[in-house]
């Protein structure tokens, strides 16, 4: 299987033509055929962490929305009733 | 689609202009909110609140649909494609994500605009943390993408590692 690793020289640098392809802003010929790189991974994983946070606050009853910041029933609102 | 050079770099730009536009419209958002919790002045506070709302239609949502729109034009009309490279997927989910979360923000917005506009509300029922928060979570995922616009991390879709002409014939979904 070839990933980028492979591609990667000694020194750790990028060969000249990768290099190239990146700094003029165009995708390289050369894709990966590999498996979903790491950062694609992590990044999905925060995503799925900050959907499920969210769907578990909203089970635990925690208010989200604008009718959280109106004010309570006993407060007086004149702009609200205008 | 493919676009004349000039065409597309006017689309880049006015997508760089958009995105880092609404980037620094959040960080002032960011600024507004922290005034508006820590301002001693009662006036100042009922102020902030009661500005946010025509700033968020005036600046946060133009600012949102131009990023976005000029992304799609960007990516569609470039040879990066909308779904062939994960870091232009992430970009368009970010985005969705953040434009989607600030239109339903803006009715929290109107919510807090008119108790700041309640002058018998207690100045406590007016400040809100609520801003500050997702300013700061907005800021993150902004930030996000622009780092993944500048670097273009590697990484290409299953779609991407198609060959060219078998995505050309696959039949549209």
């Amino acid at each position: 299987m070839i990933t980028y690793r492979h591609r990667v020289s000694i020194n750790g640098t990028l060969p000249l033509e990768d290099q190239m392809s990146r700094t003029s802003g165009t995708p390289n010929s050369e894709g990966p055929t590999g498996g979903t790189p790491t950062w694609v991974k992590v990044l999905a994983l925060i995503a799925i962490v900050v959907v499920v946070a969210f769907i578990v606050s909203l089970l635990a009853g925690v208010q989200h929305g604008p009718a959280l910041h109106e004010p309570s029933s006993g407060t007086v609102c004149t702009v609200a009733a205008a | 689609v493919v676009l004349p050079a000039q065409w597309r770099k006017l689309a880049l730009t006015a997508h760089v202009v958009a995105s880092v536009g609404w980037l620094g419209a959040v960080l002032a958002f960011l600024a507004l909110a922290a005034v508006g919790l820590t301002s001693p002045d009662p006036q100042t506070v009922r102020g902030v609140y009661l500005a946010m709302e025509p700033a968020a239609w005036l600046a946060l949502v133009p600012l949102a649909i131009a990023s976005l729109v000029t992304g799609l034009v960007s990516s569609l009309s470039s040879v990066w494609g909308l779904f062939l490279h994960y870091w232009v997927l992430f970009k368009l989910l970010i985005n969705l994500f953040a434009t989607a979360v600030l239109l339903i923000y803006t009715e929290t917005f109107r919510a807090m605009a008119a108790v700041a506009a309640d002058s018998s509300a207690d100045l406590t029922l007016v400040r809100n943390p609520s801003p500050a928060l997702h300013a700061v979570l907005a800021l993150g995922a902004l930030l996000v993408a622009t780092v993944l616009a500048v670097y273009k991390p590697r990484g290409l879709t299953p779609l991407g590692q198609r060959p060219r002409s078998a995505r050309r014939l696959s039949p549209p979904p």
